[in-house]
Order: C-alpha cells, then structure tokens, then sequence
C-alpha cells in the first residue's frame, strides 16, 4: 500500500519532467506531486493535491484557463482541497464533481479543433476522478465500508490518467509533423490553395487568407478581399522580412495554440514567398518566350521582304540585261539568262511563299514540291500563319532531303487536325539515314516547332524515313493568362 | 507603229527605276510615275500615256480598282497589271478585270510586255 503511494507521488514528478516544454503544465504537476507526499505527512493537507491536479486537467493542453467557468471550478477544487474540513463534505465533492463535469461540456465549443482530442481526455480524467471521490463520499455516507479499496481506485485512476495524458502530450509533439508536411503541401503549389491548406492544418474552415498587393487585398486568383471578422475571429499578419505580404483572419480560439499558429503562419509567409518568386520566374519564361515568338516573325518577314526584293529588283534587272543582250542578237546567252531568271523565280517563292498567307497549307497542291510523286493530304481550313509556317516549312524541307538523299519511289505528306494540334508527317519508302543531328534543316525546324511548343521526331531506316512533327493549336497557358505578354500573330 | 507612251505606277521607287530602264531600253517612251492610286490618275489626266504599268497593290487602292477607273476614261489606255505574287493570287478579280494583261514581276521581260501590249 505504501509502495502504491509512493509510485503515485513519483509518478506525477515524473510526469513533471515530460512536461519541460509547457512550463504552467509542468509546475502543475511538480506541485501535484510534492503536495501528495505532503499529505502522508501532513494530515490537513491529504487533499491538497486535487487543486493543482484539477487545475491542471482542466487546463490542459492550453496555457491559459480561458472559461469564467473553468476558472470558478479550479478556485473551487483549490479551495475545497487546502481547507481540509470543506474537503470531507459530501455535498462539496459531489458540487465540483458537477462543476467539472459542466466545464467539460460547455468548454469544449470553444477549443481549436486540434487541441480537441487533448481537452476531452483531460476534463474526461478530472470528471473520473471527482466522479469516483463523490461515489466515495456517497458510499461513505451510506456506510459502506469501502474506503480502503476506493483509495487503491482513486490511486491506480490517477497513475492511469497521468499516463494517458502524457502519451497524448507526446503525440501532441509530432504536430511539427503535420506543420512539416504542411511544408511539403505548400511547397507543391498551385494543386491546393494556401486558402485550403491552412484551414485544413488549423482546423477552421472560415480561414480568409488575403495577399497584399497594390490594389489592396486579394485572394490567390487575384479576387479582392474584403476582411470583415466576426467577433470570434481575429487577424493575423503574415511578413516577409519587414513587409506585410499577407493577412489571415481566422478563429480566435487558434490563438491559443500559439505555437502552431506561428509555424503554420511562419510557413505560409515562406510559401507565398515562394509563389511569388515562382511568379516572377513565369513571367520572364513568358517574356522570353514572347521574344522567341517575335523572332519568329521577324525571320519570317525578313524572308517575305527578301522575297519581294527578288521579284522587284533582281529579276527586272535582269530582264534589262536580257533586252540589252537581245540587241546583239546571242539567243545562247538570252537562254542562259532567262534559266537563270527561273532559278532565282523557284528560290524566290522558296524564301517565303506569299501565297502560304493567302491560301493556308493548300498551296502545297498548287506548288511545285521538290518530290514530283508526292501523295498530299493537306486541310482547307486555315491556323495561325506561324503555325502554317512551320508545317509548311517542315514539309518542303523534308521533302527536300527526299529528293536530295531518299531514292524514294513513294512519298507521303499528310497534314491533319488531332487533338487540337496540328499533326504533320512525311513519309518515303527510301533508304534511310536521315538524322535531324547532322545538318541544319532538320535542327531548325526543330526550333521552329519549339517555339510554338511542338515536338518533332524522325524515323528513319532502311525501309524509309518518317518526319513527324506536331504543333499545339491553342497557345501554351503562359500566354492564356499573361495577355499583355502575348503575342499578335498578324504581321500585315 | 502603235503609241509606245507608258506610266509607271509602282509604291516602290527602285522598281520603277528599273522598269524604266528596262522599257526604254526596248523603245518604249516613260512619260511619267506615280506612286499611288491617285497620282496614278492625276498623271494619266496629265499626261495621257497609252500603256499603265500598273502594280497591283498600291498603298491607298488597288490596281484591279485604278484599271476599272481608267476603263471607264473616252480614250482608255492599255493596263498592264503587275505584282510581286503570283497569278493565283489574283485568279478571280483578273477573271473580270479590264486590264489587257497580268505579269507577275518575276517573269516582266521586254518580250513578255511586247506580248502583252500586242495581243
């Protein structure tokens, strides 16, 4: 019996210690323990322990009683526990028994859910114990004689409920997880909102989060937002460095839970940081994307101009120099010449074919292709003139190397609409060998088709050689949500 | 021996230089240039010529409209329609147009104009 006592005592020292990191909750406990061996020595303090112990289960895991109930119960338990004959009457136990019990009801609306399962599990312990000292004081009354067994009871219900009190305690600890993978989710972006990632963490679904930003406050999509906190709720600032980068207006009851409210607010501060870098990096992606997309229209005027520039001055030039020869009469030179005129003709509408603007991709039927046996499947219906660019370019070079290389007898060109892209092939039954890393034709249709976010592949064996390029007709998103970055596809 | 008086009518001035150069040197009489549409017409009331070289795409209108207007004239020259693009560009307007012939700029030769003027 005396063993049983001791270990009750040594139990709450013990318990003390595994408090070091909430020093109310601590203090509690030490004096829980030190007053229990007080009252094996001295008689009027036998029941001195319950008003530390009381205090303490209705405190825990906050740092603060915050209920005018709470706190009248505690006064209560401590009056009733140093004032030793009050202790001993019936009537007093039975009042803190119900008080507790009241306290534990009423006071759970109030507590952050994350502390919720702590504070039931405590007020459950207080309302045990003050539950078994009134069944005690009744039993008493009624003269039972069983006050030897009620204090092995009693004795074996606190060591019980000190222990689950301390493994919950323990568990409460890895909350640094849950802020950890808190962490893990904001760093991940963009899939949940901060919005909902910290009313899920705190444990309040009416979590307003509000970016600050020239225009006054914004949520994540860049709505404004208006803070209008109800009276339970407060607003917290969130800083980077010296700047206020965002507020968040919550359940006042978080503040109790101080510490997980500054980690999660600490990371949310760190996570929008991070958004706005990630921004910031988009933006410039998007910039210089939108360069490579005026290059491209740059290079494909340039050729334009070239081309008209052929026509205008060189040819007529030289169909001067025809008339002047035709004076003397050399019919050689006069043929010379003009097989000169249709080679710069060809090369000229090569540069950059004006009618690719006026007719779309079916020019391909009207011109020319460097494979005379050339099976074409091409659509009527008109894209973007870059987009037509490309494909039009892809063609006409990878016909080229069917001339140039293939010794191809079958040729195939087939341009179609597929899953909002256009899709374009040519295919020959030659002998192979063509690799888009030697040589510059191949490469720079592969950067053409890069800059409008396509893809190219080739295939080649010596069954023949497949060029397969596809181009996305919609815009990549960058340029559907950064309107002033994209860009105008006219160039006429 | 037919009246061998031409207008130029070009936007871009080195063209009209060589066209120049070139139908002189075959013994036709540039009597004139103009950049536009409207100099087009203010130059052929000027200078009556009986052959317009006419580009087809001018800044303020194009050639397909100066020809309907010049057409329309007591004493109508022969057009002669040109452009940097290509025939099919044009295919339906020079179906209906007035001009007597169309040379893509490529292929303007002194013996494709002759032909042009002699047909």
């Amino acid at each position: 019996m005396i063993a049983l006592d001791i270990a009750v005592g040594v139990a709450f020292l013990l318990a003390a210690l595994t408090f070091r990191r909430t020093p109310a909750h601590a203090a509690l406990l030490a004096a829980t323990g030190l007053l229990w061996f007080a009252g094996d020595l001295v008689g009027v303090l036998v029941f001195a322990h319950r008003g530390p112990l009381t205090h303490f289960l209705l405190l825990y895991p906050d740092n603060r009683l915050r209920s005018w109930l709470k706190r009248s119960v505690v006064l209560a338990a401590y009056v009733a526990s140093f004032v030793y004959p009050i202790g001993q009457l019936t009537v007093v136990t039975a009042a803190l028994f119900l008080g507790v019990l009241i306290a534990a009801v009423v006071g759970q609306s109030r507590v952050p859910s994350a502390s919720l399962r702590s504070t039931r599990l405590a007020t459950a312990g207080a309302a045990l114990l003050w539950g078994l000292l009134t069944a005690a004081a009744v039993a008493r009354l009624a003269g039972a004689l069983i006050d030897g067994f009620m204090l092995v009871a009693y004795q074996i219900v606190l060591v019980v409920i000190l222990i689950v009190i301390a493994i919950d305690n323990r568990y409460r600890l890895s909350r640094t997880a849950i802020v950890t993978s808190l962490a893990v989710d904001l760093g991940e972006g963009g899939v949940r909102s901060l919005r909902d990632v910290l009313a899920e963490v705190l444990g309040d679904p009416s979590v307003v989060v509000g970016l600050v930003s020239d225009d006054g406050l914004t949520d994540e999509a860049g709505r404004p937002v208006v803070l209008n906190p109800i009276s339970s709720q407060v607003v917290t600032d969130l800083f980077e460095g010296n700047h206020r980068i965002a507020v968040l207006q919550h359940d006042a009851a978080l503040l109790r839970d101080k510490k997980l409210l500054d980690s999660v607010t600490a990371l949310a501060a760190v996570a929008l940081a991070n958004a706005r870098l990630q921004h910031e990096v988009q933006a410039r992606i998007a910039v210089v994307d939108a360069s490579r997309h005026r290059l491209l229209a740059v290079a494909d005027d340039e050729r334009d101009r070239l081309e008209a520039q052929l026509q205008d001055s060189v040819l007529t030039r030289l169909a001067h120099v025809e008339a002047l020869l035709g004076r003397f009469g050399s019919a050689d030179l006069c043929q010379q010449l003009e097989s000169t005129r249709d080679t710069i003709r060809a090369f000229a509408r090569g540069v950059y074919p004006r009618r690719l603007e006026e007719v779309g991709l079916a020019v391909m039927r009207e011109m020319a292709l460097p494979v005379d046996h050339a099976e074409v499947n091409l659509p009527d219906e008109r894209f973007p003139p870059e987009i037509e660019a490309a494909a039009y370019f892809l063609c006409v070079e990878a016909l080229t190397n069917v001339a140039k290389y293939a010794g191809a007898t079958a040729t195939w060109v087939s341009i179609e609409v597929a899953d909002q892209a256009l899709a374009v092939e040519v295919a020959d039954n030659g002998i192979g060998g063509a690799d888009p890393a030697k040589g510059t034709g191949l490469l720079g249709l592969q950067d053409r088709l890069d800059v409008l976010g396509g893809v190219l592949a080739v295939e080649s064996s010596r069954r023949g050689t497949r060029v397969h390029g596809v181009i996305p007709l919609e815009p990549s998103e960058i340029f559907l949500t950064d309107n002033n970055l994209a860009v105008s596809s006219a160039r006429h | 021996m037919i009246d061998r008086s031409v207008l130029i009518v070009d936007d871009n001035a080195e063209f009209r230089r060589l066209a120049r150069q070139l139908l002189e040197s075959g013994g036709y009489f540039v009597v004139g240039e103009a950049d536009d549409a409207g100099g087009a017409l203010r130059a052929h009331a000027a200078l009556r010529p009986n052959i317009v070289l006419l580009d087809i795409q001018l800044p303020d209108q194009d050639g397909f409209a100066v020809a309907e207007t010049l057409a329309a004239d007591a004493d109508p020259p022969i057009v002669v329609l040109i452009s940097s693009r290509d025939r099919a560009a044009y295919r339906r307007k020079l179906a209906l147009t007035t001009a007597r012939a169309f040379l893509p700029k490529g292929e303007l030769t002194l013996t494709a104009f002759d032909q042009a003027i002699s047909t």
